[in-house]
């Protein structure tokens, strides 16, 4: 017999559980399949290497902890004891001459450390803080949790108010020009364009870099969870039991059921049927949800065709998490010790054509030796993540999913994770000396190839599950039919990344897609708009 | 004041804690919070990608047999539909042997349901054994063994010699003879390895059950083990595994939990039990909170844990104090490792049997001779390794029947190894022999199946008794037991005569875990035992007194309706 629902969601990720949270809490029956074995998708905090040390095994650094409304609407603090770290040394970007460029919190303290390497800059960097914080605050957060307007309506409106017009000239400009029209420093300017990119931007292409102005604004409010970022999902995940929502682990889908051309539930690969009356939700990518799942004979082929030309991002990450005897010391802590507890690092990248040479290498399948990355030590801010004494730490690398020689099998061969390994962890050293071989107890490698190993949503590594690319960001994500989470097919919704605005824990999709799905379905919904987003409604921001 | 209150209070949140919340709060009718030390609940019902992402292994509990979650499923219907489902390989054990490059193949209940195949398989070795297999197997089927062993497995130590017990403990023996299992004074007396010779000719088959008595943690040059390795033979058709990883069964219990207002609090440790007036009342967190205990606190915690930690000495007579202090923890360590491999092993003995390329629980020995087995519970008594060619891993790999277990064309192969106790060895030389053994290993693999070289290998997890001491309540030595099975540790005198009937020396401050009666597995027995105390105790709704639900046959009924269903998924499948 046939089990009935009124909402099944598919995928736990940080969106599923968002919808599944608002919608249980609303009063629905909501059921979530999960392909992994655990819920929470990249929210992933695992004991990976040695006994005690715990490591955010995919989404770390918190970037909407102060915007996106779940945080709020379930008071995850409050309520669930969910608490987020923000050092206050936001980035530091150490050099092998020992100077470092820091990023604070406080804009005064990172403006000093700026005008070590031009005052000019630190003068930039001032003025940029206040105006992305005005959009952010106005525009561009209040505009992650609203639907997209077509782009027409959105330029229209963008063109009412000064903060508008700025966004829409930033997203005309490459990522690269903008960083170098704000700065001279060629350090600065790496360290911007880094910042500015590293979440799969490209350096010279125009047309998304309204992006840039959240990213770099976003540099300076990096967040950890404490306890590990496994938390978040384990607190959404009880609020959906708590309403008697339930989750099926460890499932595999065979079809999405569509009947008079609407989604009636879900159908598993052992043959159970699980009904839906009012709405399936995917929250996983665009080839699974449709061309596996719905099955073009229930598609417009030039819907399907669209669906097809979808391009995954051009490059993923490469991470290799840490056991360490002992936190790093970094050389650069010598004279400015703050640099020792710093959140995110920066490192070996010691020129713009450095960084630049990594994206244009990536593009040709390559990781150029020496080639930097980001990295982070979250039991300097977290004790709980390692035992008294000892550190855990990531070395994040940008890397393209299919590698020249060998394509994506090579990321699975053990001599050339080997080689990634020793690599990195000499990368690391250079900057902190005693780090050397011996005080890394163990590791844990986790490749572009192994990304899509471990979530089968993340095609090709793809994180956000696809490209932030003009034609794919905006109302244009995944494409005009369905950006406002609805689909040519009645009943199903899409929910997760590769819907508007897209990944990065950010929720937008999620509490977006729970806000359509209550309005056709005739759900009251029991939580409010965000201040913020009526007040930039009212201003005619957004 | 109590920051909380709670009916009951549970200390530890693995799968005795999970299951046992189950009947305090629908049959005890009781309010029930869970106390973890850890970030997730489970305990030892754990699955996780350590070999490398994508590629799940159960790092703790992983064979799971169809009497495992009897009364759970009977009492909880939703607990196989919410993710506790059982499943079994072609075949659920065997044995591949190098001098000749053939194998032994034990067929599973699940492709195999009257053991034909497998008698088949052993008559290539012994027409003789052939025989006695098929009659071990109408035995292990029969009505009467099956209730004796439920009754064994179901029911609290004290009520082992309650009269109805002993009636078809009468009603077996003559089964038994016929069968030919006498259990006569030299065979209760001897060792496994005695009985199984005496038995069975083939050394291939001797290997086959002895290897499966040692992951039962089971020496098998103890004495007095006699008639438990007749019970293993007839287990190995039975090997199962759960689909998913055995951390779905976690999540099923959590997910009943909640729904019935289960309260689960993680990453918090607790410091002790509150006794006033020789009766527990609550528990103190290490944050210095207090949570009031209503009618009762329960321990999962390690003896040990329990009478040092817990409790606090000043509490406990000498005896106890002594018994506990002595308990043996040191041959349940294990060598746990799991490989992330491009291609699932493929074994030069497949020409003399294909099946056996899908052997859940699979031994590798350079010869028959089950001596390989002896010698390696010798030299784990001296908590040392065996010297490489007394070697007697067992290997099996899941994703070839769940695929969920690997991503898409790549498989993930675990393996068991007797190996030192944590304490042996410093962390240093811990990390050296983590990878030592890999190496080890995959040399010694090689030899049986080509195919497993480092070249076919994209991870491992190293999961040694070092890594296991992650779980507290394995103890200092990180076995998978909780505490060793020899004859004077276990059923009535398992963990102490004292604590065997899960009261302790504090009123109302009951104990469980896998260091009592049946202990090291992974199912319900130590939880639905120790909720038959309680609700005797404390004169709470008893399910196995409603009607249907008659015990032992309700939970035998489970155990062949579990087989069963997996059969008819083969004919769904096919």
């Amino acid at each position: 017999m046939a089990q009935s629902y009124d909402v099944i969601i598919i995928g736990s990720g940080p969106n599923g559980l968002a919808i599944g949270a608002y919608l249980s809490r609303a009063g629905q029956r909501v059921l979530l399949l999960e392909r992994r074995f655990e819920a929470g998708g990249g929210l992933a905090t695992e004991q990976v290497t040695l006994p005690e040390y715990y490591h955010n095994t995919h989404a770390i650094y918190k970037m909407m902890v102060d915007y996106a409304p779940v945080y709020r609407d379930f008071a995850l603090e409050e309520t669930y004891g969910v608490e987020h770290i923000r050092p206050e040394v936001q980035v530091a970007m150490p050099f092998e001459d020992g100077r470092c460029l820091c990023i604070h919190q406080d804009v005064e303290e990172s403006c000093r450390s700026i005008a070590e390497f031009s005052s000019k800059d630190a003068e930039s960097y001032r003025t940029i803080h206040q105006l992305f914080d005005e959009m952010m605050k106005h525009i561009l957060g209040p505009q992650t949790y609203v639907p997209m307007e077509g782009a027409l309506d959105q330029a229209a409106k963008a063109e009412l108010t000064e903060l508008g017009r700025e966004v829409s000239a930033y997203a005309e400009k490459s990522p690269q020009d903008i960083v170098c029209d704000l700065f001279e420093n060629d350090r600065v300017r790496t360290l911007m364009l880094y910042m500015a990119c590293h979440w799969g931007l490209e350096y010279d292409q125009a047309g998304v870099s309204y992006m840039v102005p959240i990213y770099l604004n976003r540099m300076s409010n990096y967040r950890l969870t404490a306890g590990g970022s496994h938390r978040v999902s384990n607190a959404l995940l009880k609020s959906i039991f708590e309403h008697q929502g339930q989750i099926r682990t460890g499932v595999q889908i065979k079809r999405i059921i569509v009947e008079g051309g609407e989604a009636r539930g879900v159908e598993l690969q052992d043959g159970t049927q699980l009904l839906a009356e009012k709405a399936v939700v995917s929250t996983i990518d665009l080839h699974q949800t449709f061309l596996e799942y719905v099955g073009e004979d229930h598609l417009d082929p030039l819907f399907a065709d669209g669906i097809r030309s979808w391009e995954w991002e051009e490059w993923s990450l490469c991470n290799l998490h840490l056991a360490l005897a002992e936190p790093p010391r970094f050389q650069a802590a010598e004279s400015r010790p703050e640099v020792d507890q710093a959140f995110i690092y920066v490192l070996g990248y010691e020129s713009m054509e450095e960084l630049i040479g990594h994206w244009d290498a990536m593009r040709k399948g390559q990781i150029p030796a020496g080639a930097g990355c980001n990295g982070c030590f979250p039991s300097v801010h977290d004790s709980y993540q390692a035992p008294p004494g000892r550190a855990t730490g990531l070395l994040s690398q940008m890397a393209p999913f299919e590698l020249d020689e060998g394509g994506s099998e090579r990321w699975l061969q053990r001599g050339m994770r080997e080689e990634i390994k020793q690599r990195q962890i000499a990368l690391l050293q250079r900057y902190a000396p005693n780090l050397s071989p011996d005080k890394v107890l163990w590791t844990y490698l986790t490749t572009p190839a192994d990304i899509q190993n471990k979530f089968a949503n993340m095609v090709r590594g793809s994180y956000k599950q696809g490209a932030y690319q003009p034609f794919q960001m905006g109302f244009l994500r995944p494409n005009e039919e369905c950006s406002q989470y609805r689909t040519p097919i009645g009943k199903l919704y899409l929910g997760g990344a590769s819907a508007a605005p897209g990944g990065m824990v950010i929720f937008g999709p999620g509490y977006n897609c729970s806000n359509a799905i209550a309005e056709d379905a005739g759900i009251e919904k029991w939580w409010k708009e965000q201040e913020y987003v009526t007040a930039a409604r009212e201003a005619q921001y957004i | 004041m109590a920051d909380r209150t709670f009916d009951a209070v549970i200390v530890g949140g693995g799968n005795k804690a999970l299951l046992l919340a189950l009947y305090l709060i629908k049959y005890g009718g009781m309010s029930v919070g869970i106390f973890e030390r850890r970030h997730e609940i489970g305990g030892c019902l754990a699955t996780e990608e350590l070999s490398a992402p994508g590629f799940r292994g159960n790092t703790h509990a992983n064979i799971i047999l169809p009497w495992y979650y009897a009364p759970v499923w009977r009492d909880f219907p939703d607990f196989w539909e919410y993710g506790a489902r059982w499943d079994q390989h072609t075949c659920s054990d065997g044995f591949v042997f190098k001098d000749k490059e053939n194998c032994l193949a034990i067929y599973s209940d699940k492709h195999d349901p009257t053991q034909e195949r497998t008698a088949e398989e052993i008559a290539r070795f012994s027409k003789s054994d052939a025989d006695t297999w098929r009659r071990l197997w109408a035995l292990a089927q029969s009505d009467e063994l099956m209730r004796v062993t439920t009754d064994t497995l179901f029911r609290p130590v004290e009520e082992h010699a309650d009269p109805e017990v002993a009636k078809r403990q009468a009603e077996l023996f003559p089964k038994l003879l016929e069968s030919g299992f006498t259990p006569d004074s030299l065979t209760l007396k001897a060792s496994s390895l005695r009985a199984v010779q005496e038995w069975f000719e083939s050394p291939e088959l001797q290997s086959c059950i002895l290897r499966f008595a040692v992951s039962s943690v089971v020496d098998v040059n103890e004495p007095g083990s006699g008639m438990m390795a007749m019970g293993m033979a007839g287990t190995l058709p039975t090997i199962g595994f759960s689909r998913g990883g055995t951390h779905q069964i976690a999540h099923a219990a959590h997910q009943l939990l909640v729904q019935m207002g289960c309260e689960f609090f993680t990453n918090l440790e607790v410091e002790k039990a509150i006794v006033e007036n020789g009766a527990a009342t609550g528990i103190r967190l290490r944050d210095g909170s207090e949570i009031a205990a209503r009618k009762l606190v329960v321990s999962t915690l390690s003896p040990s844990q329990l009478i040092f930690d817990l409790i606090g000495e000043q509490h406990v007579d000498d005896l106890l104090k002594r018994r506990v202090q002595l308990l043996e923890d040191s041959f349940g360590c294990l060598m746990w490792y799991s490989f992330a491999v491009h291609e699932a092993p493929n074994y030069t003995a497949e020409a003399f049997n294909p099946d056996i390329h899908e052997c859940q629980w699979l031994g590798m020995q350079p010869d028959p001779d089950p001596m390989h087995i002896a010698r390696e519970c010798l030299y784990q008594k001296l908590r040392k390794f065996p010297p490489l060619e007394d070697y007697a891993p067992t290997v099996g790999c899941h994703s070839l029947v769940d695929p969920s277990f690997a991503p898409p064309g790549k498989h993930v192969v675990q393996n068991e190894q007797l190996g030192p106790p944590a304490s042996e060895h410093t962390e240093a030389e811990w990390l050296e022999i983590k990878n030592r053994y890999a190496d080890e290993l995959v040399r010694i693999w090689q030899d049986y199946a080509p195919n497993m070289n480092w070249d076919n290998v994209i991870g491992v997890d190293t999961n040694t008794a070092f890594d296991h001491t992650r779980m507290k309540n394995l103890g200092k030595n990180g076995t998978m037991a909780g505490v060793d099975r020899p004859p004077h540790q276990v059923v009535e005198n398992r963990p102490t005569p004292e604590l065997a009937n899960h009261r302790t020396p504090i009123e109302r401050l009951y104990a469980t875990g896998g260091s009592w009666h049946v202990g090291s597995n992974a199912g319900a027995s130590e939880s639905y035992n120790c909720y038959k105390i309680i609700a005797k105790d404390l004169g709470l709704d008893k399910p196995w007194e409603e009607s249907g639900k008659e015990e032992p046959d309700s939970l035998v009924e489970q155990q062949r309706i579990v087989r069963k269903r997996v059969q008819d998924s083969l004919q769904e499948g096919a």
